[in-house]
């Protein structure tokens, strides 16, 4: 752990206020690290503040105090300009299935937006990674992702939906990245789909190309705003594993943002919780997951429904005054 | 008689007719087979025209229009008169003299027509495409970048918009004289307003939209945001706007016209011809007929505008 080179991303004491009456305090003082290439997982219920810190990632929003850098640099918010290519490392697949690509253009030539960004950083040298060549083997294989057994066994996910499907190469050599088809058969499309538009694509295809777009510019981060909450429960898992592995894949780090506890359990080395503003409890995965320290936490499993039959009511929240309790912090 | 095409369209007419054995009992052999002939040409036809824009209703208003854009190249040498002579005696009726009548000098009202429909329709063309290209792109400035531009922008137009149209565009081609092309630039300066309010809103609209953020993460200039992701995403409601104008713009123009800052009064203009009528409301013919042309150009302009729309539009379900 204390052998971790520099993270590429990291989070100071970050604020964020939006003007209003009341203002809104939507970040009061987060401090986190990415390292490459692990995938960390962002909880907490809507308007707790996971957005805001994707957005302030990313540069769509300023922050009001604190700092956020990307490779030691500050991140500096998006004006009306160009943004500067040495943060076109930070990319981001969005919430909304049906807003995230261009209706008008073929979903070919929004990938290869990704691909001549990628061609542009490794010319500037940003690229750690190749990009365009991933190794062989590097998809995990299925068997190294949690059994299905397990994912059944969580928040009604169902287990027949969980394996990764289409993204595993038959002969195991190196995967050409090269050209948006390469890129549609990576995330379990077809090569022929790239002449069509996005209307004609589910919720969950969508959310698979928009993940080929940003991972085509071969960023140093991915960040997945929400990805897989507009898409049903069998989806949400298989996209979810589509975005770790992929990022992973090429070293890239996943910031996975979601309110589903269950299906961010499955692909997050870490996890960070979060309510109100502020980080409530960080740690490994299965730390956080198998001894809670923190009431908001404890409530947050407790509202994931059983699947044992009985319909069941999730276990009502405790009483919000207790999540001010002080965070915990889990060391591996 | 045995060729294929006809074979299968044969084939087809038996399979409807198998459908709906009334309309089969009542067809002899024969008119069916004339019936089946007649609409494989109509579907071979059909055919030629690219799949998005097989749309019946856009396909007769782009004929009117082409018919009436024919005209308008070739108007003056297919009329049966001089669209100035006089010679013909006043207020005829529509008949075999003239076959829309003559109106108050004597000059024959069919023949001032098709001469008149390169002045109507050619400026009113230029004016909706000037103002479309000037509105849009202030209201693109406008709503993509916000702020001091969007603000200076709109104030400007809502300080044209308070002006009342008509006089507005009156004063204006006063000061630059009477001539049918500074009526053009006088109707400009009133009729862009409008695009750019609406251009404007939906830029606002679009700009939330995350497949823009998406392309300014990936990179984009803000050129290329607004040619790439904003633009395209507007034509449909712009175009669709445009083809209804096309009506307004022909009437600001012949209004214009009628006051003495646009046509000069021999000129045949359809708006003048219909203000001209006005005078002599009991010789129908005189403002019917270019009422008809005028209409029938709107109309066949306001059908393309839609059908535009849903070709050009991948969202939309075509109907």
């Amino acid at each position: 752990m204390n052998a971790r080179p520099n993270p590429v991303l990291a989070v100071r004491d970050l604020e964020v206020v939006y003007p209003g009456h009341p203002p809104v305090r939507a970040l009061r003082g987060v401090s986190f690290e990415l390292f490459a290439g692990e995938v960390v997982g962002l909880v907490g219920e809507s308007g707790c503040g996971k957005s805001t810190i994707a957005r302030v990632l990313t540069g769509l929003v300023a922050p009001s105090g604190g700092v956020a850098e990307y490779l030691g640099k500050p991140i500096s918010p998006l004006g009306v300009g160009r943004r500067p290519l040495e943060l076109t490392g930070i990319q981001m697949v969005f919430q909304d299935p049906g807003s995230s690509l261009n209706p008008r253009r073929r979903v070919g030539a929004q990938i290869q937006d990704g691909l001549d960004l990628a061609q542009r950083r490794r010319r500037g040298h940003l690229t750690s990674h190749g990009g365009a060549v991933a190794g062989s083997g590097a998809l995990p294989e299925p068997g190294a992702l949690p059994e299905p057994g397990a994912v059944a066994g969580l928040g009604g996910v169902a287990g027949s939906g969980a394996q990764p499907t289409g993204i595993a190469q038959p002969d195991g050599g190196p995967v050409r990245l090269d050209t948006p088809e390469d890129w549609l058969v990576r995330v379990g499309l077809e090569a022929g789909d790239a002449k069509r538009f996005p209307r004609s694509f589910s919720g969950g295809q969508r959310q698979r190309i928009a993940t080929a777009r940003a991972l085509a510019a071969a960023p140093e981060v991915l960040i997945g705003d929400e990805p897989i909450s507009a898409l049903d429960a069998s989806t949400q898992a298989r996209v979810a594993y589509l975005m770790s592995s992929l990022a992973q894949s090429q070293n890239t780090a996943l910031l996975f943002i979601s309110h589903d506890l269950s299906v961010v359990r499955l692909i997050a080395d870490r996890l960070i919780v979060m309510w109100a503003g502020r980080i409530v409890e960080a740690g490994p995965t299965e730390s956080v997951w198998s001894n809670p320290g923190h009431p908001y936490t404890k409530s947050l499993l407790a509202a994931i429904p059983l699947p044992d039959g009985a319909g069941r009511l999730p276990a009502p929240a405790g009483p919000t005054g207790e999540f001010s309790a002080p965070p915990v912090f889990h060391t591996s | 008689m045995t060729n294929p095409g006809q074979a299968k369209a044969q084939a087809k007419a038996q399979t409807k007719a198998q459908q709906c054995p009334q309309a089969q009992a009542q067809e002899s052999a024969q008119p069916r087979a004339q019936m089946a002939n007649r609409r494989s040409l109509t579907r071979r036809i059909w055919r030629l025209i690219p799949p998005g824009l097989r749309q019946p209703l856009g396909i007769v208003a782009a004929l009117i229009a082409l018919t009436w854009l024919v005209i308008c190249l070739v108007g003056p040498s297919i009329a049966p008169y001089d669209p100035l002579a006089q010679d013909l005696p006043r207020f005829t009726p529509p008949g075999s003299v003239a076959w829309l009548g003559t109106d108050e000098l004597g000059r024959d009202l069919l023949s001032r027509i098709l001469a008149g429909a390169r002045v109507t329709i050619g400026l009113s063309l230029l004016l909706v495409c000037l103002s479309m290209l000037i509105g849009s792109l202030l209201g693109l400035l406008a709503g993509f970048f916000g702020r001091w531009v969007g603000e200076t922008i709109m104030r400007f137009t809502d300080l044209v918009l308070a002006f009342p149209t008509v006089i507005l565009a009156m004063v204006t081609a006063a000061a630059l004289g009477a001539s049918l092309f500074n009526a053009v630039l006088a109707a400009l300066v009133v009729s862009w307003p409008p695009y750019a309010r609406v251009v404007r809103s939906i830029v606002m609209g679009l700009r939330e939209n995350e497949f823009v953020a998406s392309g300014r993460l990936l990179g984009f200039s803000s050129v290329r945001s607004m040619r790439v992701d904003i633009l395209p995403n507007t034509v449909g409601p712009v175009l669709v706007m445009a083809s209804l104008d096309i009506g307004t713009a022909a009437l600001l123009l012949s209004g214009l016209s009628f006051l003495g800052l646009g046509a000069k009064p021999p000129t045949p203009e359809w708006g003048s011809m219909v203000s001209s009528a006005v005078a002599h409301f009991d010789k129908w013919w005189l403002g019917v007929f270019p009422g008809l042309a005028i209409l029938t150009v709107v109309i066949a302009f306001n059908f393309i505008g839609d059908a535009l729309r849903d070709a050009l539009d991948p969202g939309v379900e075509k109907s």
